[in-house]
This record gives C-alpha cells, structure tokens and sequence, in this order.
C-alpha cells in the first residue's frame, strides 16, 4: 500500500521517537515491560488505524514490551461492545476512536464501560475538559470543512454560504446522505450564528435544504465516495471529513478545504467493562494522550489532537489541516450528541422522507 | 416376495427406521439453520418489541406507520428488485440456452467468461460500473471522442444505472442456476415442433420455453430475493430515490445504533419477502424450485387457469415473434427456398457476445486502472506503473487475506453441500409434510438481510467463542450458501430419471452404491455448480466477514473493503486484476483437466 | 429434372427429388453428393448402418439440417433451403418427441393450431386420429403416463393429424419390442395404403425394410449402396455388402476363367461355377448364393452348381434344417432345407456337395463393397 523505503524510514524515527517517549514518561509502565502482555484495541480501518500503529502502538509496544492487537471493525461497534462485554469473551480490552455518541449510547443501555480514574495524571490535564468525561478521553478530533476543487474556482468558496450560493458559484455538488452534520450545514448556510445552532430549527434548516436540493448531483454514503466523485470531477464541492481530502491532496488531488464554521466531533478511548488488563490499558491511554504521540497521528492524518501540546510538534504548514487549530475553533462547533441522541429517531424520518420527495 | 425367509426382508421396516429414513437427510440442515439462522435472529428481532428498559413494546411498529417514508422505501426496494430480476432473466437466458445447446469446447469458453465475471468481487464491479459511466468515464469519455456527444453526460445516480449494476451482479447466478434445467430439455422437441409447422418463435415460445421454466422460475426467485437485500450497489450508483431498504436498516444499526427499530425494518422486509415468495408460490408454483414436475406440468396443459394463461401467453408471444422474423425475413429478401438461410445463429452469437462483454467490461476496465501511476481510481489511468502491484505483494496482510480466504471458501462450501446435498434429495423425492415451510427455512439465508444474520451470528459467536476464528467464518459462509446449493441441487434433480437408480438397485447396488456410482456421476454438472456457488458466496461475502471476525483477521472481500471505504486507492484494482488473471488460470486448469480425463 | 416429371405416368411430378444433395462435418463426409427420386405414394426405406448418412439425409430432407450443396425438391418445387415449417412433412421421431408439458390431446393439436384451425375443427380433428390409432380414452393424459407402444401411436396421431402428404420417420419403432413392433408395423403400412401417403422411412433393421417398402434404398459410407425392391435388392444384390447387409449369404472366392454368351464360367474351391454377369475373364470375384437354395446333396445335380465338402453339423430349427458343409479352403457354407421326415439326416463327418441352381448364383465384384 505504502513506499517500502518510505515506510522503513518513518519507522526508524518512529522508534527513536518511541524510546525518548519512554525516558520521559512516568515510571507506571516501566515497571510493566518485564511481563509479555498483549492488549486487544478496537481500531477503525484505513489509514487512521496505520498512522495509529506507527504513532501508538508500535513506539507503546517498543516502550514497554507490550503488544498492541489491533482489531479493525466497523464506523460505531455499539452493538459488537455489547455482545463482547454481555458474553464476558474479552475478545477486545478497550476502544479507541469511539465516537461521543457510541459512549453515550453505551452508558445509556447498560454497564459496559470501566471508569478510567485518570483525571489526576498530568498529561490528562494537559487535555481541555471538553474532551474527556470520566468514562471516555478523547484522543483526537475530526471535522466537516467544505471540500473544494481549487482549479474549478478563480474566487474559492469560503463558507456555508458560498456552499448554498448556485449562483457565485456555480458548479455540481454533492451532500452526505444523513442528517446529521447535514442540518448544520444547512442552517450555517441560512446565516445562524454557531452559538444558535442547538437546538437545531428543523423547519428553516429543511427550507435551506430546499434551495440546495436540485443542485446535489449525489447524495453520498461513504467519505471515500465523496472523494471519488470529487476527485473524479462528478462533482465540484463537497463536504466530508477533513481526513479524506487531505489524504487525496497529498496525492495530488487539486483539493482545498474552507474552515468557517467547521462541525467536528470527538474521538475517543474508552475501557471495555471485563477486561483483565485494565492497568494496561490506563498505562496505553496515558502513553498516547502525550502531545508528542498525538501529534504522531497529525503528522500522518489530518485526525488533530486533542492535546494543545501536540502543535508544538507540528509544522504550521501541517497545523492548517488540523480541526484543532485554534484558528477554526472559533468559529466550528462541535456536534451536540446530546441533542441528535434525543431527536435523531424522528429527524432521520423526516429526511428520508424529504430525500425521497 | 423370494426374500421372504431372510429376516431383513421379512418385516415391514421399524417405525425408527422410517422416521430416520425420512428424516435423516433433513437433520443437519433444520439442525444448522435453526441454531444458526431462527434463533440468533429470532432473538435479535425480539429486540424491535422493546422499548425503553426492555419492557415489550410496540414503539418501533408505531414509527415504521407513523411515516410514510419507509413504506415508499419498500416499494422502492420491490420496484428496483422487480426491475433487475427482469433484466437478468432476460439477459441471462440466451447466453444460457447457448452454453445448454453448444457442443463442449465452445460450451466451456462460454461458461469460462461467465464463471470470471462471477468470480470478481462485487465490490470491484461497482467500482468498475463507477468508472465506466462516471461523468468523466469511459463512457462518457469515449462517447465524447467519437463526438456522439458534445460533452460529459450523466450515466451514474439514476435508477437505471442502480438497475445494470445490479443486474450485472446477478447475472452470473442466474445463468448458472438456469443451464442444468436447459440440459435436460431433448433438442429434438424443438425439431419435432418445426416439421408439425411451427415457425421458429412459436416453436420456441411453445415448447422450449415452456420447458425450460423451472430454470428461469429458479432463476428469478434467487435473483429478486438476492436483489431486496442489496445496499451497497444502490449506494455507490443510485440517486437519493434510490433508497433501499436494506440501506436504512444498515443506516440505522451503524449510525443510528437504534437496534430496535433496524430489527422492525428487518422484518418489514422480511413480511415483504415472504408475500412475494407465496404470490410466486401461487402463480408459479413452488414445485418449480422443489424437483416434483406434477404441478409445474398441469400448470402448461392442465385445467389451471394461471396454466392456460400462461399458455395463451406463450402463444401469443411466438405469434408475435413470427411476425417479427418473417417481417426481418422480408425486409433483407432473405426469403424463399432456393437458397441458404441466413439462419439466426449469427444475431444469437452477436447477442451472447455482446452479453459477454457487458459482463466482463467491469471487470476489465480495472485491468488498465491498476497500472496507473496516479492515487486514483479513475479514467483514463494516469501514467504507467507498477507501484499498486508493489504494495500489493509488499503487504502481509493482503496475501494473509487471500490465502485465508481461499481456506474458508473451500472449508464453507465443502460444509454446505455436505449438508445442502442431502436435504435437496429429501426435499426433492421424498412427501414430507411441511415441505413448504421446510423449504421456506432453508431458504431463510437469502430472505433475511445479511446484515441482521450478521449480528445476530455475532451475538450468538460470541457467546460461544467462536468469534474471529476460522471456525465461525466457514460456519457463517455455509449458513449463507445453503440455499444457493439446495435450489441448484434440486433443479438438477427434478429433471433426474431415477429409473437409473432402480436399475442400480435392481443390478444389485446398495443405496451408498448406487448415489456413489449412479447419482452422484450423473448430476455431477449440477454438483459442481452448486460447489462453485457455496464457493463464490463465502469467496465474495463481506457482511458476516465484518462482524463475526471480531475485526482480529480478515479476508480479502473485508480487505478490499477497508480499502474502498477508507482510501479507495488503485491497489484495488490490482488486486481485482490478479483476482482476475488467478480465477482464469485456476479456471482453465479444471477445463485442461477435464478434457485429459475425457481423453 | 424435367424428364424425372415426365417418367411419372399420371403427370403428377415425383413426392421428392434429391439431386447433387451432400453434407461435410468438419473433415467427416456425412453423406456424398447424393440422387434420389420418391415417388408419390410409394414407401421407401432408407437402410444401413450407423454412420451411413440416413439419418442426415432424413434431416436434409425434413429441412432440420442445411445442406452444403445440392438440391432438393418437394411435389417439383425446389426446397432445398426451404425452413422445416413450411415443407408440410409429417416427421416421427426414434423417442417420439413428445412434449412433456402438454397432454396429449395438446400434443396432437399442435401443428393445427400452428396452422390457425378453428377451435372446434381442433377438436373433431384430434378426436378423429385418435380413433385410429384407437387411443380416444388418452386425451388429457400427460405423454409420460403411456406406455412406450401407446407414445408411439400418439406420435403417429400427431403426424398424421395434418394430413401431410409426405411422411418421414426416424426408427419409429427402436425403443418397443419385438410383438409391439411387428404390430405396428403392419398398422403403419396399413395407414400408408388406405391415406396414400408417402413415406421415408430411416431404419438399420432389414427384417422391418423387408417388410414394409415399396422401395429400399440401401446406404453405407455416405453414399446410395443399391437402390430398389426388396426382392430386387435379395436376389439381385448389386455389391457384397449389400448382399450381406440384407439376409444371410454364403460366399466362395474365385476367379473368371471365361465370359462367353451363355455365361460365366468361374474357378472357385473344388471346380468350376457357372453364372451370370459381366465380367472380363481373369478378374477375381465372389459367389453369392443364399443359403434356403443350397441343398446338401450326396452327388452334383445335373445343371446345378456344385462344391465338394464335408457336414460338420446339422440342426434341425423345426420348419428347416441348416447343414453347415465345410469346403476343402476351410470356409463354410450353410444349406437351409425345409425339413421332410423321409430325408436322411445328414450325419457329420459325411462327404457331400453343397449344390445350387445356375440361376441362384450371384457373382460380385470382390474389390466392391466392404467384405464383412
């Protein structure tokens, strides 16, 4: 998949990375490195899970001697965390890249999460309060930005706004087949304030959908679909996780992305209720929640880290594609799990329908 | 009675031995499907009952009616599954009935290009179909080139272009299940027909149509009931009107996590199913799939008024083709006596071939892809280099995939026609009371979406340990398989004389004897076929790979999934076009020995 | 093809004419450049064994097979090329061909509906051939549930239900045995008189051309071996292989010593031969002679034929008697006698002469033919 030569160099630095890490860290998983232990993590797929690797479980494994399993699986594993915790298989120890949403729905239909107990480490500290609760800590931020062809625009879009405006800018585009994200963009697009978006005013964001609805060639299911028809020239603006287009721009794409008023949500670690090795586990979360680590994964996707220090090992070149750039905070939100997990049931009727219609 | 002194001749056989002997061949496959199939999903769709802290309910039920969204949707499902099993059944049957009439080395290079097309992941051919009528596609491209068009043209997000890959995807299968019964249908019928004064349309309209029905039924029953639980196809090729079900059940259960109300579309589905399946029954005849020819007979001739419908139509269908010939006849002078037709044997091979190439064009395209230079997956290819080729080869994980694929595709097909071969013979011979329920839950893999067995397997697995072995992936793929090769398997046994096996018996062979060196050897092509399908299935199967292997290994559909929807890079189709240049050399080798052995 | 019209006395022009007709498969000659004519009303019988281009002229014939070259006419129109639909040929098949999903009341009103009969002359017509081959009470049976002679009279039913003129039938009666076969035999011949029609009709069996033809035409390796009347093609067999296709025949070799007008004069084992034929002195040739007119005789018959040879069995089969005399070159030849109490039985081990009349014995030409 990947350059050999490439690929052997990034883990040789990779290595040295992972033994300075070791010297500055605390001495809780030194102590650890004598017994060959394994964990299981819940990984997603693609390249996020390799810049993991590279970034996490490799230099964890070179630390301490552990070996990190991944285990690939599907966008939102509720229901296979369910069933692994309900049978006590203990086929995975804990989660990564769990979705705020998943947490919650998990907490909400039973027990099958472990506290982690590590708000008193120091490096968790370094992680602003939004990003973590007691039972999950986020380790990494993914955002919608718009996705843009540079060489389809003399004057590119900058916006929502633009997005919705046919006639400044005139060009096929495509929207994500799921409300959620999409309502947003909807309502960024007819001039609310990001402070007002919550709770979303369903009846002027499907209006503003209204006027957008002709001029979305296709609806699309998967972001790699989204880049395909972008890429492909099917169509001209799309918006899609910052990730995917950044990957394709590096490849040559003629891809850019508009920032304002950017929605991002929250990876997250989360230790699954069962599991023997749950010191390995606090021990692994801690290694990675480093800035230097975090910034590992920043380097090789554009996932951004949740802990501010990891800029610090990030070029400013790199950082412009980071949702965590304090630059696009200001003006992006967050998605309000909360809100879509009291109202996804009837709005994602309410767009089914509306697509159909 | 000469054996009447002997003890075992002399009794009437116990009440045991009349009990295994009727239900000994069904025991594994009710046994299998009922662990494996009604009670895990039995369990999950209890689910769509419970509301909020698992009391029963009907909230999920209230949802389902209270919009009118997801009955639209269903209606979207049946109309493009109706559509799709139409094209198939008619594009599968002229290549079928030439593969069924030709003699053998045409018939296995026809058969060659059909089993390659089958064998390419579907995953690949939608993304084939993708660069192919893309905007700026090979199509569109081309098109533009030879200036039939002054600019790009929209192909893709329609519901036709859902329709051809569909279609694409089931024609393969359906030609397959189609060929046994054409087989058995005596070429001199049709000659018969001819010298008593039928023209060609009305010969074949009335005779060979006719008899060749249980294949076309079989045929369209496995395609529409194949086509309602499609996703991914609708998904990378449809418009927003082409939602289908399936979609939104998955939508639900991997965006929504709202387990319930998936369960409830499920079985929205699976009632929509089932009504199909019965009004087929009704009109058709299941019999059709089951190998007893009584009831498919009188429906021809027989006092049955959808018989006699039938026939009418079939009449007034060869009428019209008459027509139609004589009219072409007319129009090229090629009429008269005194010199040679200009038979139709030229237009059929031009209709086979071009159905060949449609077949085999996705899968190609991606042949001149894989060489591309650029990180793209389109048209046309952007350079030329090996650089995909390298990553492939260079990544355990790729290789891994593939080997374990092909462990568990043999390993799930070899299980399902261990136990799908003797509940066909059961379901086929024996009067079994139920027969149609029975049939109905060997059936079940296919009716039930794939995602819900998926689940539910996985709840099931991990309750038992069976997750992420190889154990539970091959039991999965079998569960899958089954139908595929209990439908194959009685289609060729219908048109079984099994006064062959009387004759066995009478010259003395045991039943074990007699199945070893009579039946098995005569219904060896519709084995095979039935072997190919169980392997193709697990070869191809995505759904129950994601789930029930924990996400510890992978295979290589699983694979080339992560690929497609995490980077979509042209490493997929490299691996396509050594999938394909593998499948063809494996292919030909079986033909190569074939023809040794016959030697 | 004109003076073939005009040969026919009543002007009516012949059933079939098949002039030049040949078929190649690949490097396999089916069936050489080929002449036949069949008279309207007549019954002939193409013969041979398999592989011998019957059944490929059959199927040129009934239009299922393109010919590569040649021609062929129907009632003087030409038809070589003409679809089978349109030739109005009734054609019986070796496994019937019946349709198994119609009855076989649907089977029989096939080619009337193909022709657009009113429903009710469907009806009378059917109902009309069923009666004679006396099947009425079979109507809304499927095929499948006959037994194999009543499959082959509705077979005939449906071929004859059209009236078409000019039959063909393919080995009709291979599949039944040997009772049901002699019955229908007769009942074909029967149905051939009292409807004129004519009839092709492909068999390997000589017993049953014998029998039934007007005509036989004799093929082997693609090509017309003899053509005639059974008693033509008995008596006067034009080659040894039709001389030993057709009936049982006893052969001595020899050689020509002198053609004069009274006849030939042949060397054979054990003397001279007298017979007829035209060949040059010197030439080598075979001695036909069936064996019912071989008697074995204890010296020569004046004017008969003669060989020396010694019995070594006799059986008696009830009516007849074989001898079986073995000649001095170690060949046999077979004696049939009708038995008669007064004859002394010829004890084994007796020297005797296989004796016949000049006018039984057949002289052939012994390069021609495939020697059995």
């Amino acid at each position: 998949m990947s350059d050999t030569r490439k690929s052997a160099i990034s883990r040789r630095t990779l290595l040295i990375g992972a033994s300075a890490g070791a010297v500055a860290a605390p001495s809780i998983w030194t102590s650890a490195r004598a017994q060959t232990k394994r964990l299981i993590v819940r990984t997603p797929g693609g390249p996020t899970a390799e810049a993991m690797k590279k970034a996490y479980y490799e230099p964890f494994q070179a630390a301490t001697g552990i070996e990190i399993v991944p285990a690939t699986s599907n966008n939102e594993p509720v229901s296979q965390i369910k069933a692994i915790v309900e049978s006590k298989s203990k086929t995975w120890d804990m989660a990564a890249s769990l979705s705020r949403a998943s947490i919650r729905q998990l907490l909400k239909d039973g027990d099958f999460l472990m506290k982690h107990g590590l708000d008193n480490e120091a490096v968790v500290k370094e992680i602003p309060v939004g990003f973590r609760n007691e039972y999950a800590i986020g380790h990494g931020v993914y955002a919608t930005p718009l996705t843009y062809r540079k060489d389809k625009f003399k004057e590119p879009p900058k916006n929502w706004k633009d997005f919705f405006d046919v006639k400044a800018f005139p060009g096929r585009r495509a929207m994500r087949k799921n409300p959620v994200e999409t309502l947003e963009i909807a309502l960024f697009a007819d001039g609310v304030a990001p402070k007002d978006i919550y709770p979303l005013d369903l009846d002027r964001a499907f209006k503003s959908l209204d006027r957008i609805k002709p001029h979305v060639a296709h609806w699309w299911t998967s972001p790699v679909q989204a880049i395909q028809l972008i890429t492909n020239g099917e169509v001209d603006m799309v918006p899609v996780w910052s990730n995917f287009p950044t990957a394709a721009a590096e490849q040559g794409a003629p891809l850019s992305l508009a920032w304002e008023n950017n929605i991002w949500g929250t990876d997250m670690f989360t230790i699954l209720k069962g599991t023997e090795n749950f010191e390995t586990c606090r021990q692994f979360i801690l290694f990675c929640l480093q800035g230097e680590r975090q910034a590992g994964v920043g380097r090789q996707v554009a996932i951004a880290p949740t802990n501010p220090n990891a800029f610090k090992f990030i070029t400013p070149e790199r950082a412009t594609v980071l949702a965590t750039n304090p630059a696009y905070q200001a003006t992006g939100i967050e998605i309000n799990d909360e809100f879509w997990a009291a109202n996804r049931d009837a709005i994602a009727d309410r767009f089914n329908k509306w697509l159909l219609s | 009675m000469s054996l009447a002194a002997s003890s075992r001749g002399a009794g009437r056989p116990s009440r045991l031995r009349q009990f295994t002997g009727r239900w000994g061949k069904l025991a594994p496959v009710l046994f299998f499907l009922l662990l494996l199939i009604l009670y895990p999903v039995g369990k999950l769709l209890s689910l769509s009952f419970q509301g909020p802290g698992g009391v029963f309910s009907l909230q999920a039920y209230e949802r389902l009616f209270a919009s009118s969204v997801y009955v639209q949707v269903m209606v979207v499902t049946l109309k493009i599954s109706f559509w799709t099993t139409l094209a198939t059944v008619v594009i599968s049957y002229p290549v079928a009935r030439a593969i069924a009439r030709l003699p053998g080395a045409t018939r296995n290079r026809l058969m060659f290009w059909v089993q390659l097309s089958f064998w390419c992941s579907f995953l690949i051919r939608t993304f084939g179909w993708m660069v192919l009528l893309n905007r700026n596609g090979f199509i569109s491209q081309t098109l533009q080139y030879l200036q039939i068009v002054d600019g790009p043209i929209d192909l893709l997000y329609s519901a036709p272009s859902v329709i051809v890959g569909m279609t694409h995807a089931m024609v393969p299968l359906c030609i397959l299940t189609m060929v046994p019964v054409m087989e058995g249908i005596d070429e001199n019928l049709s000659k018969a027909g001819m010298t008593l004064g039928g023209r060609p349309g009305s010969v074949f309209w009335r005779v060979y149509f006719p008899l060749s029905l249980p294949g076309v039924t079989a045929g369209a029953l496995l395609v529409f009931i194949t086509s309602l639980g499609f996703f991914i196809v609708p998904a990378f090729l449809g418009s927003r009107h082409e939602t289908m079900i399936t979609q939104l059940i998955i939508e639900q259960v991997q965006e929504y996590l709202n387990w319930g109300f998936a369960g409830a579309l499920s079985l929205l589905l699976l009632v929509a199913a089932l009504v199909i399946f019965t009004i087929y029954d009704r009109l058709l005849g299941i019999s059709t799939l089951t190998g007893s020819s009584d009831r498919g007979v009188k429906a021809g001739a027989g006092p049955g008024w959808a018989g006699l419908i039938g026939l009418k139509i079939c009449a007034g269908l060869g009428h019209v083709s008459d027509m139609l010939f004589s009219a072409i006849d007319r129009i090229f002078g090629n009429r008269g006596a005194g010199k040679p037709r200009r038979s139709g044997a030229g237009l059929e091979w031009a209709v086979v071939l071009a159905i060949l190439a449609f077949l085999i064009l996705p899968a190609l395209i991606m042949v001149p892809v894989s060489f591309t230079a650029g990180s793209r997956i389109n048209w046309p290819p952007e350079g030329f280099s090996l650089r995909w080729y390298q990553g492939l080869l260079d990544s355990p994980v790729w290789l891994q995939a593939a080997t374990r694929s092909v462990i568990v595709a043999l390993g799930a097909a070899t299980l399902a026609m261990l136990i799908g071969t003797p509940a066909a013979f059961a379901i086929a011979r024996q009067k079994l009371p139920g027969r149609t329920l029975i049939l109905a839950l060997v059936l079940s893999p296919l009716i039930i979406p794939r995602m819900v067995i998926a689940v539910a397997l996985f709840y099931f697995y991990a309750q038992i340990g069976l997750v992420g072995s190889y154990a539970g992936l091959i039991v999965g793929h079998a569960v899958l398989a089954i139908p595929y090769v209990v439908i194959t398997v009685m289609a060729v046994l219908k048109s079984y004389d099994t006064r062959y096996d009387q004759a066995a018996w009478n010259l003395g062979a045991r039943p074990t004897q007699t199945l070893r060196f009579i039946t098995l050897p005569l219904i060896k092509g519709g084995l095979i076929s039935a072997f190919l399908f169980a392997l193709i299935t697990s070869f191809d199967e995505l759904t129950i790979a994601l789930f029930v292997t924990g996400g510890l290994t992978t295979t290589l559909p699983k694979q080339m999934w992560d690929d497609a929807i995490n980077v979509a890079t042209p490493i997929l189709a490299a691996a396509s076009t050594l999938l394909l240049v593998f499948v063809a050399v494996i292919t030909l080798l079986i033909h190569r020995l074939q023809t040794k052995e016959q030697k | 093809m004109t003076d073939l019209t005009l040969q026919q006395n009543a002007g009516t022009p012949p059933k079939l004419v098949v002039s030049g007709l040949h078929k190649t498969y690949g490097a396999t000659v089916a069936l050489h450049p080929t002449d036949l004519t069949l008279r309207s009303g007549e019954f002939m019988t193409l013969l041979g064994p398999s592989g011998s281009g019957k059944t490929t002229l059959l199927m040129m014939v009934a239009g299922l097979l393109q010919a590569d070259g040649g021609e062929l006419s129907i009632d003087g129109h030409k038809a070589t090329y003409a679809p089978p639909w349109e030739r109005g040929i009734g054609m019986v098949f070796q496994n019937y061909a019946l349709f198994p999903h119609l009855t076989v009341f649907e089977n029989i009103a096939f080619p009337l509906r193909m022709r657009r009969m009113p429903e009710a002359e469907i009806r009378r017509e059917v109902a009309r051939v069923l009666e004679i081959v006396q099947l009425p009470h079979t109507a809304q049976r499927q095929p499948r549930a006959l037994s194999g002679g009543q499959q082959q009279r509705i077979a005939l039913a449906r071929c004859f239900v059209f009236k078409p003129s000019f039959i063909l039938m393919d080995e009709p009666l291979g599949a039944l045995d040997k009772k049901l076969r002699d019955q229908l035999q007769l009942e074909i011949k029967h149905l051939h008189k009292s409807l004129g029609i004519t009839i092709l009709y492909v068999t390997h069996d000589q017993e049953e051309a014998l029998t039934m033809s007007d005509r036989i035409c004799l093929m082997n390796g693609g090509r017309i071996e003899q053509l005639g009347t059974p008693a033509e093609l008995y008596f006067e067999p034009a080659t040894v292989f039709a001389a030993d296709f057709l009936g049982e025949s006893n052969f001595l070799e020899g050689k020509v010593r002198s053609n004069s007008p009274d006849g030939l004069v042949i060397d054979a084992v054990g003397g001279a031969i007298s017979g007829a034929g035209n060949f040059a002195a010197g030439s080598a040739v075979k001695v036909m002679v069936r064996p019912e007119s071989v008697r074995a005789a204890l010296k020569p018959v004046e004017g008969w034929n003669a060989v020396p040879g010694t019995v070594r069995e006799t059986i008696f089969v009830g009516g007849v008697t074989r001898h079986y005399i073995e000649l001095a070159d170690g060949g046999t030849v077979v004696a049939l006698e009708l038995t008669d109490r007064r004859t002394q039985p010829a004890d084994p081990g007796r020297e005797v002469f296989a004796t016949w009349p000049v006018s039984a014995t057949v002289v052939l030409a012994a390069e021609k033919g495939k020697m059995p």
